[in-house]
């Protein structure tokens, strides 16, 4: 039982960060509603960024983040998080928002032409 | 109610988060940094050896606009065509006619006035300070259309669309994209002027290709930083005006630009 708890402890950012990835894939696939699945994408998005933040986490050492102002460079380059992980989030982020505002426009699009977002009422959409 | 279709919805997220936990269990942090994310972090602010580094001692935006710099640079190109294709797709050239909304009270739109001055210095300074401090050209971007939003909210749509016209914006959008272009490939004008080896999207002096920005400020990467912010900032205006036009009149307007 303490095994348990203390495991729970260590890692239960990743399992919220999964419970919450597991939440937004039903929502993509299983909503009906298009603006549905376009927020469950962006959700999606964020909570698989925050898993790439943690996964440069540093443990064990008192993390510092990755700026060289203060330190020695090799006491720095063993206490610094990751920033190959950080890089890669910070480019998702922005192209994540493009992404986001193409595909609203076209919800609002589908919306205007067919007055409905419900992807099984969307008729003329069928091949 | 328990039917088959809510079970079987039930046990697929289930079954999803088991695999997703057992997926994610080689990827927990562990006491040091990767080799790759090390190399970084040893070379991007080292002065004894300024053969490979980025004089960024933030080594996040040294590995964004220098070692990986082309990356960032098309990345931003994407961001650029995102902002077209919306426009496109809404058929936004000209200016609709609009009825203009009163926005709200007075209150509001005086303390909005002053605290959009606060949002754009703030914007600022953690885009030109990006190659010390957390933060450059992305974040600024994004604080800097906040600051519109907050107008778009306290105002109304047209106002904030009278001061800014849609080309205007697309217009600072290319000169932050032309910008960006400009600073990378210096390195090619430069080799091809003096005869010295310089390699496109060269910040730093390496061993081999003697050429590069002074030191000061980061070499290129203030630039490309500042190219960035105008791009982001000028780039989530237009969507957010594209995206908040009144459905009346944009069904009015649309197919006459």
């Amino acid at each position: 039982m303490a095994d348990l708890l203390s495991w729970l402890l260590d890692y239960y950012p990743y399992l919220a960060i999964m419970l919450v990835i597991a939440i937004s894939f039903y929502g993509v696939l299983l909503k009906a509603n298009l603006f549905k699945k376009i927020v469950a994408l962006m959700i999606l998005t964020d909570a698989i960024n925050l898993f790439f933040l943690l996964m440069g986490y540093k443990k064990g050492v008192e993390a510092i983040p990755p700026i060289a102002v203060g330190f020695e460079l090799s006491d720095f380059a063993a206490r610094s998080v990751d920033p190959l992980t950080q890089y890669f989030v910070l480019t998702a982020i922005v192209i994540g928002m493009a992404e986001a505002a193409a595909l609203l426009t076209l919800a609002l699009l589908i919306h205007r032409y067919y007055g409905t977002l419900d992807v099984s009422k969307i008729r003329e959409l069928r091949g | 109610m328990l039917t088959i279709a809510r079970v079987s919805k039930i046990a697929f997220l289930i079954i999803l988060f088991l695999a997703l936990i057992y997926a994610a269990s080689g990827l927990t942090p562990f006491g040091s940094t990767r080799p790759l994310g090390e190399f970084y972090l040893k070379n991007a602010y080292n002065h004894n050896q300024k053969t490979l580094w980025a004089a960024s001692p933030e080594v996040v935006s040294a590995l964004l606009w220098d070692y990986r710099g082309f990356d960032t640079v098309l990345e931003t190109a994407v961001f650029y065509l995102g902002a077209i294709g919306v426009l496109s797709l809404l058929r936004l050239r000209a200016p609709v006619k609009e009825e203009v909304g009163r926005g709200m009270s007075i209150i509001v739109k005086a303390t909005g006035k002053i605290v959009f001055i606060f949002i754009i210095t703030a914007s600022l300074t953690i885009t030109v300070l990006g190659k010390e401090s957390p933060g450059g050209g992305f974040q600024g971007g994004s604080i800097y259309s906040i600051a519109y939003v907050l107008f778009l909210v306290a105002f109304s749509r047209q106002f904030l669309e009278k001061k800014v016209l849609l080309k205007n914006l697309l217009a600072i959008q290319a000169i932050g994209l032309l910008l960006i272009t400009i600073t990378s490939m210096t390195g090619f004008l430069g080799s091809w002027a003096s005869g010295e080896t310089m390699y496109i999207h060269q910040n730093q002096p390496k061993d081999w290709a003697p050429m590069g920005f002074p030191a000061i400020l980061a070499g290129s990467i203030t630039l490309l930083e500042i190219g960035e912010m105008l791009n982001v900032a000028m780039g989530f205006i237009l969507i957010f005006l594209a995206l908040t036009l009144s459905e009346k009149t944009a069904k009015m307007g649309s197919g006459n630009g």
